[in-house]
C-alpha cells in the first residue's frame, strides 16, 4: 500500500472509531444503519457488479440472517455475535442450492427468479408459526450496547471492503469480470462459469445475512414484513450502482452519499421517499449507468489528457 | 374465470419481452396502479368501473410509452442493455408503488360492483368475475385483431421477427418499440382494472403479480398467443387448489414455483419458442 | 497414430432441419486443415460442436482418442482445444492484455502470471502495442487477432479458425496467413473454416474438407479439391462444372 493509502485508511479508521465516542446515539445510530447498508451493497456488487447477474433477491438473506439470530437467541440463549456468524453459515448454506438452481437461468430469468424466492421466503416465514411465531414476530432481548452492534456493522463494511479488494485484484475477480463482459466467450476460454457465479453468490449471500443479524437487534423484534423488506433491496442497488457496480469503492462512496441523501428527505420528504429513490435510480441509469467512481476515472483521464495536449503545444 | 384476466397480464408480458426483448419488472405494478385508479373512480366519483376500463387503460399506455420514449429507449444497445433496462423498470415499479400509495393508500381495496351471481345450468357464475372474464377476453380479441389488421400491428409483429427487416421495410422502429410498450403496459391496466373487481388489492403486490405474469408467460410460451391463455388457466386452477389444499398463503408462491420448474425442465414453456 | 482430433459420423439437427450429415474427417497433429464450403454449408455448426457448445444429434468427437461427448465449451478448452467466433467476441470492457489474460488463467495460477503469459502472447501475434487499450476500441482486423492471441494463450492443441479472415482487406489477409504459420511452428494445429478467402486456402492448408449441405462432400490435398468438379459446382453452378480448371 503506498503511503497515500496508509494515510487514508487510518484517518477512516479514527473516524470511524470517533463516532461513537463523540457522536450523540442518533449520529451513532445513523452511521450504524449507513454501514448496514454499505455492507448489503458490497454483497450485491460482487455477484451483480461483476458478473452482471443482476440478482433483486439479497433481502432474502437478510430475512434469512434477522430470522437465524431472533430464532437463536430467544430459543436457544445465543449471544448475538455468535448467532449473527450463524446466521451468515445459515444464508451460505442455502445460497449453494439456491444458487445452483438459479444461475443457470440467465439474465432476466434469474432478476425474476430472485424477486420471486423473496416472496416465497417470506410467505415461509409467515406459515411456518411454529418456528417463527409466523405474523406475530419474535421479540429479542435488547442488544445492551449500540456501540457493539455499530462496531459490528464497522467490521462488515471492512470485511466488505477487503473482500472486493482482494477478488478485485485476484484471477477470481477477473474470471467474474469476464463472465459479466461475454459469459459465452468467457466458457470458450476455459473459465468454469457455473463454478466462478456459485462462489460469488455465496459469498454475496453473508453480506446481507451479516446486516440482517445486526438489524434485528437494533429493532429487538422481527417479523415477515420487517425481516423483507423490499425498500431495502432497492436502496442497496442504488448504493452499489451510483458509487460504481463492479469497482472496489463504489458501495462504499455510494452507500454513504446516498444514504445522507435519504436521512436529508427523510426528515423532510417521508412518504416521497421510496418514490424519489425510484425516480433516482432511473436517472441515474439514463445519465450515468456506469456509477460516479467510473464517471469521475473517465472525467480525470479525459482531462489529464487535455492537459498533456495542452502542454505539447 | 381468473384465468382470463391473467391471460390478460401475460399478453402484456408477450408484447413487450416477444416484440422488445425487455423485461418489464414493473408489470405487476401497472396492473396494481390502474386497479386503484379504477377504485378511486369507483369510490370517489361512482363511476362504473366497466366505464373507467378504457382511462385505466389509457393512462397505461401514456405511463408506458413515456417510459419507453425516455427512457428505455434511450439504453445504449450493448451487452449492458439487458441488465441497464432491468434496473430502470426496477426503478419505474418502485416509483409507481409509491405514487399508488401516496395516492391510494397502503390498504387493501377492492370494487364491489356486482355482487352475487348468476345460476346458470346448475352452475354459480359470480357475476363480477365472470364479467371479468368477458371483458378480458373481449381485449385480447381487440388485441388480436390490432395486431392482425392493422398497420400498426403488423408492424409490430415484423418488429419482433426481425429488426433489421423491419427497418429496411421503413417501419420506423423506435416509434414502434414506443408503442408496443405502451400497448403492453395498458394490458396490464386492462387487467387491473378487472383485478380490482375480483380481489382486494393493495400496493405492495405488485411484485406478486408482475412474478405471476411472467409465470403465465414462461409455462404457456413467449411468443405463443393461446399458450399464454393455457398458461393463465393452469397458474389460476393451480392457485385454487393450492388455496384448498394447502393455505391462502402457499397459494401465493405457487406461481414462482411453477415459474421456476418450468423454467429449469422446459424453458420453452408449452408452445413457445426458445429463449434467446 | 491417433489423430488429434476425429470427427466420427457427425449429424446435427435442429428441429427436423439437418444442419450436419454423416461429417467425417481427421485432423492430424501439428496440421492445418480447411473446412470449405459456401454459406450456411454447416462449418459454424460443426465448430459448435467440436467445442462442445451443441451436442451432435448422432456421432461423436473424439480429441486424441478420448470421446468428447457431453462435455461442455469450458471443459474442451481446458482439454487443449480452443476456438475462435466468426462475429468476434471479445470481451468489450476488458483491456487487451486482460483479454488474453483470461484464457492464460487455466493453466497459470495468479492473475499477474496469467498476465505475464499474455504479454508473450501479445508479442506474438504483433498485439503489444494495445495491451493496455479496451478490446471495444480496437479495429476489427485486431480483434480478429485478438480472438486468435485468446485462443493461443489455452495453450491447446488445436484452434478451431471459424472465419478468422472474413472481412478483411487483402494486406491483413497476408498478416492472418503469417499467424496461422506461426501456430504451426508452435505445433498448434488448426482446424480453418472458410467459406470464400480461396487464396488463403491453398496457402495455409495441409488438406481441405469440403463442406455442402451439411455434408461432406470430397477431401484431399487444397489443390485437387478445389479443381474437384462437385466442389465448383457448389460455389459458381452447374455451368461451370465441366469446364476444369
Amino acid at each position: 500500500m503506498t503511503r497515500l493509502e496508509i494515510l487514508v485508511a487510518a484517518a477512516a479508521v479514527a473516524f470511524v472509531i470517533a463516532i461513537p465516542l463523540f457522536g450523540s446515539e442518533y449520529l451513532v445510530g445513523f452511521v450504524f444503519t449507513t454501514f448496514l447498508f454499505v455492507g448489503m451493497a458490497y454483497g450485491w456488487n460482487l455477484i451483480s457488479g461483476y458478473t452482471a447477474y443482476v440478482s433483486f433477491g439479497q433481502v432474502s438473506f437478510f430475512g434469512i440472517g434477522a430470522y437465524t439470530v431472533a430464532i437463536l437467541v430467544t430459543k436457544l440463549s445465543f449471544e448475538w455475535p455468535l448467532a449473527v456468524l450463524v446466521g451468515a453459515v445459515a444464508a451460505a448454506a442455502l445460497a449453494v442450492p439456491l444458487g445452483w438452481a438459479m444461475l443457470r437461468l440467465r439474465g432476466p430469468y434469474f432478476a425474476l427468479g430472485m424477486l420471486g424466492f423473496v416472496q416465497v421466503l417470506q410467505m415461509v416465514a409467515s406459515a411456518w408459526t411454529r418456528l417463527t411465531n409466523g405474523g406475530e414476530g419474535i421479540y429479542l432481548p435488547p442488544a445492551g450496547s449500540l456501540r457493539a452492534l455499530y462496531f459490528g456493522s464497522a467490521f462488515l463494511v471492512a470485511v466488505g471492503i477487503a473482500a472486493t479488494s482482494s477478488i478485485d485484484r485476484s484471477a477470481f475477480g477477473l474470471r467474474l469480470r469476464s463472465i459479466g463482459e461475454d459469459e459465452i466467450a468467457a466458457e470458450a476460454m476455459g473459465v468454469d462459469t457455473t463454478r466462478a457465479k456459485l462462489l460469488a453468490f455465496v459469498i454475496a449471500s453473508a453480506f446481507p445475512a451479516v446486516a440482517g443479524g445486526l438489524y434485528a437487534f437494533r429493532l429487538s423484534y422481527v417479523d415477515p414484513a420487517s425481516a423483507f423488506p423490499g425498500s431495502y433491496e432497492v436502496q442497496v442497488i442504488l448504493m452499489a450502482i451510483f458509487g460504481g457496480a463492479g469497482t472496489v469503492f463504489g458501495p462504499l462512496v455510494g452507500g454513504v452519499l446516498l444514504s445522507t441523501l435519504g436521512e436529508a428527505l427523510w426528515a423532510r420528504f417521508a412518504e416521497l421517499h421510496l418514490f424519489l429513490f425510484g425516480l433516482i435510480i432511473v436517472v441515474v441509469l439514463r445519465y450515468m449507468p456506469e456509477g460516479l467512481i467510473p464517471r469521475l476515472r473517465r472525467l480525470a483521464a479525459s482531462a489529464a489528457a487535455s492537459g498533456r495536449k495542452a502542454a505539447a503545444r | 374465470m381468473v384465468g382470463g384476466v391473467y391471460g390478460l397480464m401475460s399478453l402484456g408480458i408477450n408484447l413487450v419481452w416477444g416484440v422488445m426483448g425487455v423485461v418489464n419488472l414493473a408489470h405487476g405494478d401497472f396492473i396494481i396502479a390502474a386497479g386503484f385508479l379504477t377504485f378511486w373512480l369507483f369510490a370517489r366519483y361512482h363511476l362504473n368501473p366497466l366505464v373507467a376500463l378504457p382511462v385505466g387503460v389509457a393512462m397505461g399506455f401514456v405511463l408506458g410509452a413515456l417510459t419507453q420514449k425516455f427512457l428505455l429507449g434511450k439504453v445504449p444497445q450493448d451487452r449492458g442493455a439487458v441488465k441497464t433496462s432491468l434496473l430502470m423498470t426496477f426503478g419505474v415499479s418502485y416509483i409507481l408503488i409509491n405514487a399508488a400509495q401516496l395516492l391510494f393508500g397502503s390498504e387493501f381495496q377492492t370494487v364491489m360492483f356486482l355482487p352475487g351471481s348468476w345460476h346458470v345450468a346448475g352452475l354459480d357464475f359470480a357475476k363480477s368475475r365472470t364479467i371479468a372474464f368477458l371483458m378480458a377476453s373481449a381485449v385480447s380479441l381487440a388485441l388480436w385483431a390490432f395486431l392482425r389488421f392493422t398497420f400498426a400491428g403488423r408492424a409490430i409483429r415484423a418488429v419482433s421477427q426481425s429488426v433489421d427487416g423491419a427497418s429496411v421495410c421503413g417501419i420506423d422502429i423506435p416509434r414502434t418499440r414506443i408503442v408496443s410498450f405502451g400497448i403492453g403496459s395498458a394490458l396490464a391496466s386492462a387487467a387491473g382494472a378487472l383485478l380490482v373487481m375480483i380481489f382486494a388489492i393493495s400496493p405492495a403486490m405488485g411484485n406478486g403479480y408482475t412474478i405471476r405474469s411472467f409465470a403465465v408467460t414462461v409455462i404457456g410460451g413467449l411468443g405463443s398467443f393461446p399458450g399464454a391463455l393455457l398458461g393463465a388457466v393452469i397458474l389460476g386452477m393451480s392457485e385454487v387448489f393450492a388455496g384448498y389444499l394447502a393455505s391462502a398463503q402457499i397459494a401465493n408462491g405457487i406461481a414462482f414455483l411453477l415459474f421456476l420448474l418450468v423454467l429449469l425442465a422446459r424453458p420453452q414453456g408449452l408452445f413457445g419458442r426458445k429463449p434467446s | 497414430m491417433t489423430p488429434l482430433l476425429e470427427i466420427r459420423d457427425v449429424s446435427k439437427s435442429f428441429d427436423g432441419l439437418r444442419a450436419l450429415s454423416h461429417v467425417s474427417f481427421a485432423v492430424p497433429h501439428g496440421k492445418i486443415v480447411s473446412v470449405i464450403g459456401p454459406n450456411g454449408a454447416g462449418k459454424t455448426t460443426l465448430f459448435n460442436v467440436i467445442a462442445g457448445a451443441i451436442q451432435p444429434s448422432s456421432g461423436e468427437v473424439l480429441f486424441e482418442g478420448m470421446s468428447l461427448k457431453g462435455l461442455g465449451p469450458s471443459r474442451t478448452a481446458r482439454l487443449g482445444i480452443g476456438r475462435t467466433f466468426q462475429i468476434v467476441r471479445p470481451f468489450p470492457g476488458l483491456t487487451t492484455l486482460d483479454n488474453v489474460a483470461v484464457a492464460a488463467l487455466g493453466k497459470e495460477r495468479t492473475r499477474s502470471a496469467a498476465r505475464i503469459f499474455a504479454r508473450e502472447v501479445l508479442e506474438l501475434t504483433h498485439l503489444a502495442p494495445f495491451a493496455q487499450i479496451e478490446a471495444r476500441n480496437l479495429t476489427l482486423a485486431r480483434r480478429k487477432r485478438l480472438e486468435v492471441a485468446r485462443a493461443i494463450a489455452l495453450r491447446p492443441r488445436v484452434i478451431l479458425l471459424d472465419e478468422v479472415m472474413a472481412g478483411l482487406n487483402p494486406a491483413e489477409v497476408d498478416q492472418t496467413i503469417e499467424l496461422v504459420r506461426t501456430l504451426r511452428s508452435l505445433g498448434i494445429a488448426a482446424v480453418a473454416g472458410i467459406e470464400h478467402v480461396m487464396q488463403a486456402v491453398q496457402k495455409i492448408s495441409d488438406f481441405v474438407v469440403v463442406l455442402n449441405f451439411g455434408q461432406k462432400v470430397v477431401e484431399g490435398a487444397p489443390a485437387e479439391v478445389m479443381r474437384h468438379p462437385e466442389v465448383v459446382k457448389a460455389y459458381l453452378g452447374s455451368r461451370y462444372a465441366g469446364a476444369g480448371a
